[in-house]
């Protein structure tokens, strides 16, 4: 009889800390998309890092990335306490506004800012996610349905469906 | 209509917050990952599920044993990267190191306890008839005690941390060892000689520290190579000895631990490489 001790199908440190070069901003602004408290999305993206290398022999290479997702939707469906939630988005091209134009527009930049936000945080959560996860993370449909392993027709509804629920509620507060 | 849809759009210029840094994370998630054996326990002691699991595992063990004892001989052969703790049919306890075999006779085990290995291990002996441990470069004979075996290439290694040990080299020569003295044989040096050993260290790699004691710098490094399953290029002088330790938790903090002390550079090339200048 042979026994052989053969775990290195799993992932080795050196990949580990390049899955996570590469991989935790994803998992954590998609956290963030879910609660709006950066802390807490840290915390959970970190624990689901952790989880990810303890079950580090049973997780294929090829679905690592949806796993990560998966752990980090589960820890925090576990943990979550339903506050109100209440983005801090940054703005990403506010500096040079500023510099350029009146008060009064940085003003209206800021009203306009909070209006969003607002209304981004009364989007349904999976609406909400899918719909970030375009548009400020800039990914794909294809690739937002392989993350969070639902189909291309799911990811095009819930777009469709964040679309016209921020519609209505900016429609409503302006 | 048209403000409505140039505010949705300008969800393109949100950003996330700020947090921690990255590094900071990455650090935090090191020390976890350190200690996780700590935290698993913890873990598995809320679950019965556990104690079930693993009374089940160690019956299916037994079995397994028990019923390949009717047949042949076992073999564990042990990868780069990895350590196993197994035990033999009497309860004696066996580490093995990284890119190390060790097999027995399930057969014969009744009447004579002899284990072949390749590599390193660490052994608990059952007190009970006398127990063997056959290398390609010598034998070691014990009753029932703990002590640690290194094999590999030219050099026989035998640690004891309990016990009486007796090695015999290739050449014939034997050595009997008492507790906290060890014993080296080198292919060019037949002559065995006998150190002691400071604060009954010879386990300290099952937790994953490896100490050197004036090491020729290349064994250091194949050390290592077994232990992260990495392919060292080492293009310094070879002929440096190193005395120190790395730990096997992280391969920065291991070379960092070997390299600056002896002021040589490393780069570690792609996940399966690292140059050594």
């Amino acid at each position: 009889m042979k026994i052989i001790f053969n775990k290195n199908k799993g992932v080795s440190q050196l990949e580990f800390k390049s899955l996570f070069d590469n991989h935790f901003d994803k998992i954590r602004n998609y956290v963030y998309f879910k609660c709006g408290n950066i802390e807490q999305a840290e915390d959970i993206a970190q624990e689901a890092f952790l989880k990810l290398w303890e079950k580090r022999f049973d997780v294929k290479k090829e679905t690592m990335l949806s796993y990560l997702y998966r752990i980090a939707n589960n820890i925090f469906i576990n943990q979550a306490k339903r506050e109100q939630l209440l983005f801090n988005f940054q703005n990403s091209n506010q500096s040079r506004d500023m510099d350029n134009e009146s008060p009064e527009y940085a003003m209206e930049l800021k009203e306009f800012d909070e209006k969003l936000q607002k209304a981004l945080a009364e989007l349904s959560e999976i609406n909400r996610v899918t719909f970030l996860m375009n548009r400020i993370e800039g990914l794909k449909y294809r690739e937002i349905a392989e993350n969070l392993e639902i189909s291309i027709k799911t990811v095009e509804k819930r777009m469709q469906n964040a679309l016209s629920q921020l519609r209505k509620s900016i429609e409503f507060k302006l | 209509m048209n403000r409505i849809e140039d505010l949705i759009n300008h969800t393109e210029n949100l950003k996330v917050p700020e947090g921690r840094s990255k590094s900071e994370i990455w650090a935090d998630l090191q020390n976890k990952i350190g200690d996780d054996t700590v935290k698993s326990k913890k873990r598995f002691i809320k679950h019965p599920v556990f104690y079930y699991s693993v009374a089940s595992t160690i019956i299916l063990f037994f079995s397994v044993l028990f019923f390949l004892s009717y047949k042949n001989t076992t073999e564990i052969f042990v990868q780069a990267g990895q350590k196993e703790k197994v035990f033999l049919p009497d309860g004696s306890e066996v580490i093995i190191n990284s890119v190390s075999s060790l097999s027995f006779s399930t057969k014969k085990w009744e009447s004579e306890r002899i284990v072949d290995l390749e590599g390193e291990a660490f052994f608990n002996v059952k007190k009970g008839s006398r127990f063997t441990v056959k290398c390609s470069n010598g034998t070691v004979e014990v009753k029932g005690t703990i002590f640690n075996v290194f094999s590999r290439g030219d050099v026989l290694e035998v640690k004891c941390t309990e016990g009486v040990v007796s090695v015999i080299s290739k050449s014939g020569k034997t050595k009997h060892l008492e507790q906290n003295l060890g014993v080296k044989f080198n292919l060019d040096n037949n002559i065995g000689e006998i150190f002691s050993l400071n604060d009954s260290n010879t386990d300290l790699w099952t937790n994953g520290q490896f100490y050197f004691d004036n090491v020729n710098i290349e064994n250091v490094f194949k050390e290592m190579e077994r232990q992260f399953d990495i392919n060292i290029q080492f293009e310094g002088k070879t002929t440096r000895f190193f005395s120190g330790y790395f730990t096997n938790k992280d391969l920065d903090r291991a070379l960092n631990m070997v390299c600056s002390p002896m002021s040589l550079s490393y780069e570690i090339e792609n996940e399966s490489l690292v140059v050594i200048q």
